[in-house]
């Protein structure tokens, strides 16, 4: 069987940090590969590799059997590979048709443009993957599932070899993922390879004929077509190197006044009458597909977004709901976003200065003059109440890596002592030793000092890990509860996924 | 905590500074002997906090991740409207309590002239988005148009003696004016590193959407920073008042230029969230030398805007080629880059 | 066709200029007169040039504060280079040639400031600007040149027609304006039919998708760089024409930075979409030269027009926003490179 793209012994790194670290890696004709990882693993990293958009620094990379030392997005292209990027790289200020058209027509290198032909051809392809929709309207009109439609029409209107899909159901509902799949199928009997990176074991094995599975830089599993599959705590094990734990967050279910009660909340049209109640030293998992509206409550429960209707009671009192941050902070929330690097961290200012961000205001009096020193001992404090490796405290924050990039979040958010914390996939991109001193660190702090803790995930590994209870949302509402010691990793998944 | 990193760190951009400055004192001393003699030195002292109000205004738009075009404009608009008000008071004769009342009547309104349209320019950047580079550019010409409204075109002068004393005469030695500034300077140090404001301003430059998420108004901080940015353009049009006793619509207009040089040569980050104001404070002294300097040899002002033009460019590329190596060399990642429009 | 021009993203500054046109014509119909008109044009000329060679530079993404001055420097510099030499009768074509070289080689070192050391285009070109003005002021020379070459006078005097004002004063209309409009229909065709075209407008959208797409941005932006300074240097050269002298500074051309910019921000369209911002900048730079020289035709003195300028590129600004839903969608989770 011929090789499409062999990977031998690859390294690469940024600045100082190993992205891959001896990585081999193969896709096959004819064949659906997964490559399965955690976020962070170096995925993205070789998918760019092979597309041409970074070099390496030493290794092998073949692509239909030509050794190149260095290729060009153009080369690669040429090659027959298509990649489809997470964030889809379309441009905003053009249209459909012309989207789609665009990769052939730069690799044509025909000078003038033939508007009716780029037309027409678009609209075949549309209809070749059955979505239909005017070819003239502007991308930035388009939501993700739309978006995500024309760029695989990209991707196949000039004959891809391989197709290359990173976490392609990251936003897309359960009926666009089935929708996906059944094109993936149709490619792969017309005689294109594709390779779908993804960490969500249900889907990988749905869709894939073979796997590879990366963790920090390198391949540890590689299986190929017609090998037997591992079941998904093997993969788990794979991915993570840890071996699952079967024992869960322990909590003794109290008769007092939840720290925070939702009634009903509701924000049209993404979720609908949420009611749920938090206790004191409660970790409360919320999960469900992207798309399910848990991101977005999260956002309303920290005033980044405002709720359209219903109550939030904080202790028994009724705040209504809330309008913006400051509201949710003096309730005693605190929030640790999804996106550390964009909206958990100011990356060019001091660590120490992120790390005593939030509290500033409390350190000034009427005039806005800051207490310093006192400010100073508060930062010291902070900063000494995690270890955090290679912490230079008044180096910027983008010297730290992913792990201890979120601990300097979790300090920033625990020095106003907060009553509810709220933690929006609080792993994501972080290695393995960070995430377990990460999860103890909240597991902690919910079961000494008393802090209602929400973590939402779709990490089901990390839901089972932490939490003492799991709230399931569907479609913007409140499916299931689950209690954590009564269930396993698998049902849950199973639950997830399940229309 | 690692004191020693900081203090390394904190060094490393003073020092060099501080060299530059020292150098250029040496050459411009070496070129011509009468440079360092109390007479140049006091006259250059009347002359720095121009370009040291603009700078100042222009360092906070900066900061908060910006850059105000309209600092010039607005330094002339509240000069004209000060000018016009002690104008009064001169044709008029006034004298004594009511003279005194004009002349304060005329800072107070250029004053809040310049927080006006400060904060007008905060607003459009705060809460229409518009890219601070467009939006100032626009308030610009709009600010300078309403200013040739209101002159014709023509120059408003004569105020009272009693208030351009101010612009010509020293206090120990220095210049009014250049008290002024060096307040203003240390005014605004203190802003920066002890109040929650300049903290706020640095985050927001920095990155407004997680200051968002950790609570911060980043709208307020842009109208303030904006609003301080206007305030000071004023302060330095009344000091050009006092100094030269007119005011035009298009005076200086090549201060925006020098301004933004004076920013980016003294360690102000021109994305946002970094500024130093010993460093702008020193590098004001080093343009303040290389003009004056330039004037004893009788070069004439265009051979000054040449320098100015390729100073600024040699400075951007040192500072390029100074983040690449430190990036290939550290653990620093890179940012997104930022589109001007 | 209705719908299509509807849709058009230029329709609503066409609208606008419509209705301006009509708002000045009826107060004063002096101002449709096609002496009026061929004036109109005959002060076009110059801006609307200018105007294409900053609509570029806008297109790809990037800011330009210097391109006025390195038109003024290239035709300058040619002029007085000729007449040093007393070479009067030179073609027209080597005058051209001579300031096109000059205004490539200069847009070129901005391109290495921009492209090359990534340096932030508004500040860097404000610096070549002065840098610029001060070499010519203070190395070359500061006196303007009146004994321009033959050809280059003959090309400021060509007229294609006369009209006269109901004064008797007569209006030209310059050839010149042919060469505005060649280069405008040239570049309307390279960025809406060619592929080169389409790809500056990627590089302006979204200049990392370009690069995944296989456009080498790099590549891209030279050319871009390489074109403006063709149209700086015969702009600059149609301009000392018309004005029968070169200047070593554009202290006409001054405020024309500002217009031109303004043009092609009225040009593109609130949505800022990939599509017509020749036709746009045109219409914008018409537009506003229109306003300019007839304020005072509708009895509005001539030192309001800064303020309307001004006004103008600020309402244009914020429409703009208000489509693009403002910050929110750039707030939007945007994926970073690693």
């Amino acid at each position: 069987m011929k090789n499409i793209v062999t990977i031998k012994d690859m390294y690469k790194s940024f600045y100082g940090a190993m992205a891959l670290n001896g990585m081999n890696f193969t896709v096959n004709e004819g064949e659906v590969r997964c490559l399965i990882g955690e976020n962070g693993c170096g995925k993205s990293t070789m998918i760019k590799v092979i597309s041409g958009f970074h070099g390496f620094d030493s290794g092998e990379l073949q692509i239909n059997g030509k050794t190149y030392r260095k290729i060009t997005p153009a080369e690669s292209i040429a090659e027959g590979i298509q990649v489809i990027y997470q964030d889809f790289a379309l441009f905003p200020n053009m249209t459909i048709a012309e989207n789609i058209m665009m990769y052939s027509t730069v690799a044509g290198k025909k000078a003038h443009i033939n508007w009716k032909e780029v037309r027409q051809r678009a609209v075949d392809t549309l209809h070749k993957i059955k979505f239909e929709i005017d070819p003239d309207i502007y991308i930035a009109d388009l939501n993700v599932a739309q978006k995500q439609m024309v760029a695989i029409c990209r991707a196949i209107v000039q004959n891809a070899k391989l197709l290359i899909m990173d976490e392609p159901t990251t936003a897309l509902t359960t009926k666009e993922v089935e929708r996906l799949f059944s094109i993936v199928r149709q490619l792969k009997s017309e005689g294109v390879s594709v390779l779908f990176v993804s960490h969500k074991l249900d889907e990988v094995i749905e869709i894939c004929d073979s796997y590879t599975v990366m963790r920090n830089g390198e391949d540890v599993y590689c299986s190929n077509k017609g090998d037997s599959k591992l079941t998904k705590e093997e993969m788990v094990f794979y991915m993570t190197g840890k071996k699952f734990d079967s024992q869960t967050y322990h909590y003794e279910q109290t008769d007092a006044q939840p720290v925070l009660e939702l009634k009903e909340l509701t924000m049209e049209p993404t979720f609908r009458n949420i009611s749920l109640k938090l206790h004191q030293g409660e970790i409360l998992g919320i999960t469900g597909l992207l798309g399910c509206g848990r991101s977005e409550l999260a956002e309303a429960l920290f005033g980044l977004r405002i709720a359209t209707g219903g109550q939030i009671e904080i202790n028994g009192k009724d705040v209504g709901i809330f309008k913006n941050v400051d509201d949710a902070l003096r309730c005693g929330i605190a929030y640790v976003p999804e996106d550390r690097l964009t909206e958990g961290l100011h990356l060019a200012q001091s660590i120490a200065d992120n790390s005593i961000s939030r509290i500033v205001r409390n350190y000034a009096n009427c005039f806005g003059v800051l207490r310093i020193k006192a400010l100073r001992s508060k930062q010291t404090e902070g900063l000494n109440s995690m270890s955090v490796a290679g912490m230079v405290p008044q180096n910027p924050a983008n010297s730290l890596s992913g792990g201890n990039q979120q601990k300097i979040v979790l300090i920033k958010w625990l020095a106003s002592n907060p009553d509810i914390l709220i933690l929006n996939c609080p792993t994501v991109g972080v290695d393995v030793g960070a995430k377990n001193d990460i999860h103890r660190i909240v597991r902690d702090l919910a079961r000494d000092k008393g802090v209602g803790v929400i973590i939402i995930s779709n990490d089901m590994y990390e839901i089972m890990q932490t939490c003492n209870r799991v709230l399931l949302m569907k479609n913007g509402m409140i499916d299931q509860e689950i209690q954590t010691s009564e269930a396993t990793m698998d049902a849950l998944e199973e639950l997830a996924a399940a229309d | 905590m690692n004191k020693m990193a900081l203090s390394r760190k904190m060094d490393r951009d003073i020092v060099k500074m501080s060299t530059i400055t020292i150098l250029i004192f040496a050459i411009m001393v070496f070129l011509n002997g009468s440079f360092a003699k109390a007479g140049n030195l006091t006259s250059m002292c009347y002359q720095i906090p121009e370009l040291g109000f603009y700078s100042l205004a222009m360092m906070m738009a900066m900061l908060a991740g910006g850059i105000d075009l309209s600092v010039v404009s607005i330094g002339n608009l509240s000069a004209i409207c000060a000018a016009t008000i002690m104008h009064h008071a001169y044709a008029q004769d006034f004298a004594g309590g009511k003279l005194a009342a004009f002349v304060l009547l005329g800072i107070i309104v250029a004053l809040v002239i310049g927080a006006v349209f400060g904060a007008f320019n905060g607003v459009v950047i705060a809460h229409l988005h518009i890219a601070p580079m467009l939006a100032t550019m626009a308030t610009s010409m709009m600010i300078e148009g309403i200013s040739i409204i209101l002159t014709q075109g023509q120059s408003v002068s004569k105020t009272p003696s009693q208030f351009t004393y101010f612009g010509s005469h020293t206090l120990l030695g220095i210049p009014y004016t250049m008290l002024l500034l060096i307040v203003a300077l240390l005014f605004t140090a203190f802003l920066l590193h002890r109040t929650r404001f300049g903290f706020e301003v640095k985050m927001v430059g920095s990155n407004p959407k997680a200051s968002h998420f950790t609570g911060i108004n980043e709208k307020k901080v842009y109208m303030k920073a904006y609003l301080y940015s206007g305030l000071i353009s004023a302060l330095c049009g009344i000091a050009i008042l006092a100094r030269t006793d007119a005011a035009k619509a298009d005076y200086a207009t090549t201060y925006v230029l020098q301004a933004i040089l004076c920013c980016v040569l003294g360690a102000t980050n021109p994305d946002g969230g970094t500024a130093k104001i010993s460093c702008m404070a020193l590098s004001l002294l080093s343009l303040q030398f290389l003009s004056s300097g330039f004037n004893m040899l009788h070069l004439n002002s265009y051979f000054k805007e040449f320098t100015w033009g390729l100073l600024l460019i040699v400075v951007l590329s040192i500072n390029f080629f100074v983040n690449y190596y430190r990036q290939k060399h550290g653990q620093h990642h890179r940012e997104p880059s930022k589109s001007s429009t | 066709m209705i719908k299509k021009v509807e849709k058009s993203s230029q329709f609503a500054l066409f609208l606008l200029f419509v209705v301006t046109v009509a708002i000045f014509g009826i107060i004063n119909p002096d101002i449709l007169t096609r002496a009026s008109l061929f004036s109109l044009a005959r002060t076009c000329a110059v801006p609307a040039i200018f105007a294409l060679a900053i609509m570029i530079i806008m297109v790809i993404g990037e800011l330009d504060m210097s391109f006025c001055m390195i038109g003024a420097f290239a035709s300058y510099s040619t002029m007085h280079f000729l007449t040093e030499r007393e070479m009067s009768n030179v073609s027209i074509f080597l005058v051209f040639l001579m300031s096109i070289a000059i205004g490539v080689v200069l847009q070129l070192f901005n391109w290495v400031l921009v492209d090359r050391l990534r340096l932030q285009s508004f500040i860097a070109t404000l610096g070549t600007q002065s840098f610029l003005k001060g070499t010519i002021l203070a190395f070359v020379s500061s006196s303007y040149i009146y004994k321009l070459p033959a050809s280059v006078n003959k090309l400021g005097t060509w007229y294609l027609a006369t009209a006269s004002y109901s004064s008797g004063v007569a209006s030209q209309l310059p050839g010149a304006i042919i060469f505005t409009l060649l280069m405008y229909v040239a570049l309307y065709l390279t960025l809406e039919h060619t592929n080169f075209g389409r790809q500056l407008y990627a590089v302006g959208g979204d200049a990392d998708a370009a690069r995944r797409a296989g456009i080498n941005v790099s590549r891209v932006r030279f050319f871009a760089f390489l074109i403006v300074g063709v149209i700086c240097g015969v702009g600059g050269v149609v301009h000392n024409s018309l004005g029968r002298c070169s200047l070593p500074m554009p202290t006409d051309l001054v405020g024309t930075e500002l217009t031109g910019i303004a043009a092609v921000v009225l040009g593109r369209g609130s949505q800022m979409h990939a599509k017509g911002i020749a036709i746009g900048t045109l219409l914008g730079i018409v537009l506003l030269q229109f306003i300019s020289n007839n304020l005072i035709m509708i009895g509005i003195p001539t030192y309001y027009q800064s303020f309307v300028t001004g006004a103008i590129i600020f309402a244009g600004l914020v429409m703009q926003m208000r489509q693009r839903g403002g910050l929110l969608k750039v707030l939007r989770k945007e994926v970073h490179a690693e």
